[in-house]
């Protein structure tokens, strides 16, 4: 069977080499951790835990905010030192749990479903993944429990297992298809019991061909993907799976689908078998600046300049610290953001990977929209953007955009697209605002 | 931390194409052809070329000053600017002429729209038309190439001394030799004074006379294929403009071979090489998406043929290109992609 | 020759005729008061009024749907000569013209990393915060400037913007633009400012810029015309004349004294800066004698008392 694929998309230099032969090494816990109270989409956590409190690993410290909202947990065991605000991945303060690290590493006490699993009810299943606070481990960040609620008018006859890591340089995900393929294909079969779904496909770029064995030994049903970027974005893996195409404005569960990526997954399996909160995850760290490259399993509030410290890093001479992935990631001021439950990836980036000319002006090449997964076409979008025109920005479908950031690496004259149809999107939005206040 | 970190917003990665690069391997594919028209007619092509492209860029440069704008020769267009109006010209024009064309490419057609991708119209066809309407005399006066002589055509020739009078074929003070182009020969004389042509193998490698771009239609092929093989023009342009040449000269060729010459001798003389390779794929004026390029060829290559058997030019690539460019606006606006999301359903799951 | 000459003529009467005749038959009737009112009007059409350009704003005014004090650039004069066309009274409003509160440039608040992209002041700021190390602070790159109709707002030469209270008319659109919010609308006739928008702790504000506001309060002990809210010092009324101690008691350096400095020096010169540093620092030792004498003087009275 040819491998699976969508229109547009485009084909980056991929840079995985230093890393996806390196197994998964634990990170020492540092001495402390500032466990954000938002690290998801959704209402933040509210803090359950006072200064002075002492706490052991898994111990909730922040209860769910609301139904979209997920509950946060001690990623290491010691004294709360206070609630403060620390310096976030996007460039602005967020709130964390601070915690003193005691260094004994004590687990508090959770009883997992065990095998027994299977005769679990669904809702209960659901109940374990919500509060042991699991969210979309592959970026995004969307609590579990939520999308595996899908309302009764949308029902879901297949789940798919996202384990494309369509961006460069990560490595995350194909270390746990490799090292975990077992609780993968579990996990797999806890979602799928609670969906209520006949089919799971795991989904994997032909470029993992022994995370594909892997997975095929564990017993998973596989579709072998095209290597193309954004293969990994949920709306192309569906219409590469599936040839189905969610509609505008829709999500997932309108064409009868659920994706979840193989790390959350295998968060589910350690949630629901073993009683585990999530606590800790695989980054990868790397870039040119970056000494000694590896793949990390870290507790969620390690700083980052821990990870870039571990792997023997330059941030002297570095030109960009990228939090995610080079397409989608958010650049930092600092080394000071805490790892969340969403960071997949602690890039390091020299000089050569920063152009700092200006941009030239746009020549109409039209690379843009051949290189748009959405089949949009983002220079006028960029320039309704730019404009600030809320009109040409809707007829541009500006809100279709999901940011991947294929018209930007292909557009020849440097113009900083996504940029610009953020623009478009905020204006839009901002529009959209104001109607609805008038009316 | 002593250097400081840049921030921008994603993406961070980037594919390394550059706007300049694609026009220096454009102009670096026109290459061969002008230096073959070098070779065929020396001096009086050599200075065309120089005078054009270093006035375009000139003019470029002076215009961009002015306007407050940083210069950016380095980008090459300019330069090809200049290189593809000079192959659009008669060996032999006056330095004058070319200043004036390279002025209405660059800045009446160019620097006045916007600059660099903000023009309508392409700046080296509105030179070239400029400068045709303007000086009919210089830009339809050809000269002989190398080593063909009078026997090329079984035709008159005409011979004029430095200063431009006529002299007498084989006197010693000949400094240049004219000769009516195929197309022209064509267009005055009808189909049996080129039918020699059309078969012979001349007008394909280009030993033949015309502007300096007309000449070697395989030169402008292999150029062509290297743009294509570099991924810098897609198929559809060049396809559908030669496409619907050939047609339109096989239909009419069919039907009155005696007044009508064939699809070979239309595709390979004149500016149709040059056109559909070089000039109707300047992304600037052309439409971006793929129905559209298909449609914006068709048109020129109808337009093109329309103009030379019925209109009152023996060429008409510069003419059909133009008024083509004016159509790309509203090319774009009916052949946009349709956005992912639109596509029915098909329930069920099934997957190739 | 006379007989185009003949026709030509007869044939522009002819048409000029017509328009005569088409302007009276086709007359639109207006309001007199109407077309006397667009006359007088400045023509800038900002907008600035909240109406579609001066006419539109004439219109809504015989309508009665418009407030004849609302034409910034025409000031209260144009409210009251409106107010008597109308035949009503007129209350002048006060001036307002707009004033960027930051003074924390290049060498105040440094940038903290490079920034790359859209040369925009909101798209800067959306990206990892705004690339100064104040994440509330004025990042220079123009959008208030693309936004002002007047030219009235210039950059200065150490990244930051500042308004011509001379040329500023008092529209608003500049403080629409800003995506910080640091532009405001303060009464022309006022000469002190907290130059200042960073409602964060003195630790936070330190660290982020030399010359923000830390909400130490010391100014509003020298007046009741500054009162400080959290952390951040604000001129509250123009009811009393504001002391030149106000701005000599901050020790950052955060209000300007329009009595004193003028802004352009204030913002990019650091000889107004020097300046201030020493009149502060010779006002703060003449009231710590000031204060050392009155307590003195309180105790020997004490002693009398006692006596």
């Amino acid at each position: 069977m040819r491998d699976a694929t969508f229109a547009g998309g485009i084909h980056p230099s991929y840079n995985k080499d230093r890393t996806s032969a390196l197994g998964t090494s634990p990170l020492a816990a540092p001495e402390r951790v500032y466990v954000p109270l938002s690290q998801h989409i959704g209402a933040p956590a509210k803090p359950c835990v006072e200064k002075g409190d002492e706490v052991a690993i898994g111990q909730m410290i922040g209860e769910p905010g609301g139904f979209v909202s997920a509950p946060i947990h001690s990623s290491v065991s010691g004294k709360v030192a206070g609630i403060e605000p620390r310096a976030g991945a996007m460039g602005i303060p967020v709130q964390c749990v601070v915690i003193e690290n005691d260094g004994e590493d004590r687990r508090s006490e959770h009883d997992g479903a065990g095998d027994a699993w299977e005769e679990t009810p669904a809702d209960e299943l659901k109940e374990r993944i919500r509060m042991a606070g699991i969210v979309g481990m592959g970026g995004a960040a969307f609590p579990t429990h939520v999308k595996l609620s899908p309302p009764p008018d949308k029902p879901i006859d297949t789940l798919i297992l996202n384990g494309a890591e369509c961006e460069p340089y990560l490595t995350a995900d194909h270390r746990t298809m490799l090292e975990r393929a077992t609780d993968v294909v579990a996990g797999a079969r806890i979602l799928a019991r609670i969906l209520g779904v006949a089919r799971t496909v795991v989904a994997v770029e032909s470029n993992k061909p022994d995370a594909i064995q892997a997975l095929d030994g564990a017993g998973a049903e596989i579709r072998t993907l095209a290597v193309k970027y954004p293969q990994g974005a949920e709306k192309q893996i569906i219409d590469a799976c599936l040839q189905r195409q969610v509609p505008s404005g829709g999500l997932p569960m309108d064409v009868g689908v659920v994706v979840q990526n193989v790390g959350t997954a295998v968060a589910v399996a350690d949630a629901v078998i073993r009683g585990r909160p999530l606590t800790e995850r695989i980054v990868t760290v790397t870039g040119d600046a970056v000494g000694s490259p590896a793949n990390l399993l870290v507790r969620v509030g390690t700083p980052v300049g821990e990870l870039l410290a571990a792997c023997d890093a330059d941030l002297d001479g570095a030109a960009k610290l990228v939090l995610g992935g080079p397409m989608m990631g958010f650049a930092q001021t600092t080394p000071e953001p805490p790892v969340t439950k969403g960071t997949s990836g602690v890039l390091l980036l020299t000089g050569k990977h920063v152009d700092t000319r200006p941009p030239a002006p746009c020549i109409r090449c039209g690379r843009c929209a051949r290189a748009c997964p959405m089949r949009l076409v983002p220079t006028e979008i960029g320039r309704a953007g730019l404009a600030r025109d809320v009109e040409a920005s809707r007829s541009a479908d500006a809100m279709d955009c999901v940011e991947c950031g294929s018209c930007a690496h292909d557009c020849p004259s440097r113009i900083p697209l996504v940029q610009q149809i953020r623009l478009a999107k905020a204006a839009v939005t901002e529009a959209a605002r104001r109607e609805r206040g008038t009316r | 931390m002593t250097n400081k970190l840049f921030v921008s917003s994603s993406p961070h990665a980037h594919g390394g194409a550059s706007s300049a690069r694609i026009m220096w391997t454009v102009t670096a594919a026109l290459v061969p052809a002008a230096a073959w028209s070098v070779w065929l007619f020396g001096i009086p092509a050599l200075q065309v070329i120089l005078a054009t492209v270093l006035f375009s860029a000139a003019f470029e440069a002076i215009s961009q000053r002015l306007a407050g704008k940083p210069t950016s020769l380095t980008d090459g267009s300019a330069v090809l600017t200049g290189l593809i109006l000079a192959l659009t010209l008669p060996p032999g024009l006056p330095i004058w002429i070319c200043a004036v064309g390279a002025f209405v490419a660059v800045v009446v057609a160019k620097a006045v729209f916007g600059g660099l991708g903000q023009n309508l119209f392409n700046p080296a066809m509105t030179g070239r038309v400029f400068l045709l309407i303007a000086f009919p005399g210089p830009l339809t006066r050809w000269l002989v190439p190398r080593g063909t002589g009078a026997q090329l055509f079984d035709q008159p020739v005409t011979a004029y001394d430095a200063s431009g009078g006529i002299v007498e074929l084989g006197s010693k003070a000949v400094d240049a030799i004219t000769a009516a182009t195929p197309l022209g020969l064509l267009s005055e004389r009808g189909a049996h004074a080129v039918a020699a042509l059309s078969q012979g193998q001349e007008i394909f490698i280009g030993q033949m006379n015309g502007s300096l771009g007309e000449t070697s239609g395989l030169l402008l092929l292999l150029g062509g294929i290297f743009l294509l093989i570099r991924r810098i023009v897609s198929w559809h342009i060049p396809v559908s403009f030669i496409g619907s040449v050939a047609i339109f000269a096989a239909i009419t060729y069919a039907v009155d071979p005696a007044h009508y010459a064939g699809p070979a001798f239309h595709v390979f003389t004149g500016g149709v090489m040059i056109g559909a390779w070089f000039m109707a794929t300047d992304y600037v004026t052309s439409p971006m998406f793929p129905l559209g390029k298909i449609i914006f060829g068709v048109g020129c290559g109808v337009l093109t043929m329309v103009i030379r058997l019925w209109a009152g030019y023996p060429e008409g690539v510069s003419f059909a290109v133009l008024l083509m460019n004016a159509t790309v606006p509203i090319i774009d606006r009916y052949t946009r992609p349709k956005k992912f999301g639109l596509r029915r359903l098909t329930k069920g799951g099934s997957d190739a | 020759m006379l007989t185009p000459l003949l026709i030509l003529s007869g044939v522009g009467l002819v048409m000029a005729g017509l328009l005569a005749v088409g302007r009276k038959a086709f007359a639109v009737d207006v309001d007199e008061r109407q077309e006397k009112i667009a006359e007088i009007l400045p023509g800038a059409n900002c907008g600035g009024c909240g109406f579609p350009g001066c006419s539109g704003f004439a219109a809504a005014l015989v309508e009665g749907k418009a407030d004849p004090a609302s034409c910034p650039p025409g000031g209260p004069e144009l409210a009251v000569e409106i107010g008597a066309i109308l035949g009503v009274e007129v209350e002048a409003k006060e001036p307002m013209v707009a004033l960027v509160a930051c003074a924390g440039g290049d060498g105040e608040s440094p940038s903290r990393a490079g920034y790359l992209g859209v040369s925009d002041c909101a798209a800067a700021h959306a990206v990892a915060g705004g690339p100064k190390s104040c994440p509330y602070g004025c990042l220079g790159l123009g959008s208030c400037i693309e936004a002002c109709a007047f030219d009235a707002i210039v950059p200065t030469s150490n990244g930051l913007v500042m308004v011509d209270p001379e040329a500023c008319t008092g529209c608003g659109k500049c403080v629409e633009a800003c995506p910080r919010g640091i532009i405001r609308m303060v009464p022309k006739k006022r000469k002190v400012h907290v130059l200042c928008v960073n409602p964060d702790k003195a630790k936070a504000v330190k660290a982020a810029c030399s010359v923000g506001c830390t909400g130490c309060k010391l100014c509003a002990k020298q007046t009741g015309a500054i009162a400080v809210d959290g952390a951040l010092a604000s001129v509250v009324s123009d009811s009393e004349e504001i002391p030149g101690s106000a701005a000599l008691a901050c020790p950052q350096g955060s209000i300007f004294d329009g009595g004193v400095y003028s802004l352009p020096d204030w913002l990019s010169g650091s000889e107004a800066r020097a300046d201030f540093s020493r009149r502060s620092a010779e006002w703060k030792k003449a009231e710590k004698e000031r204060k050392a004498a009155e307590k003195k003087a309180k105790a020997e009275k004490a002693k009398e008392g006692e006596a």
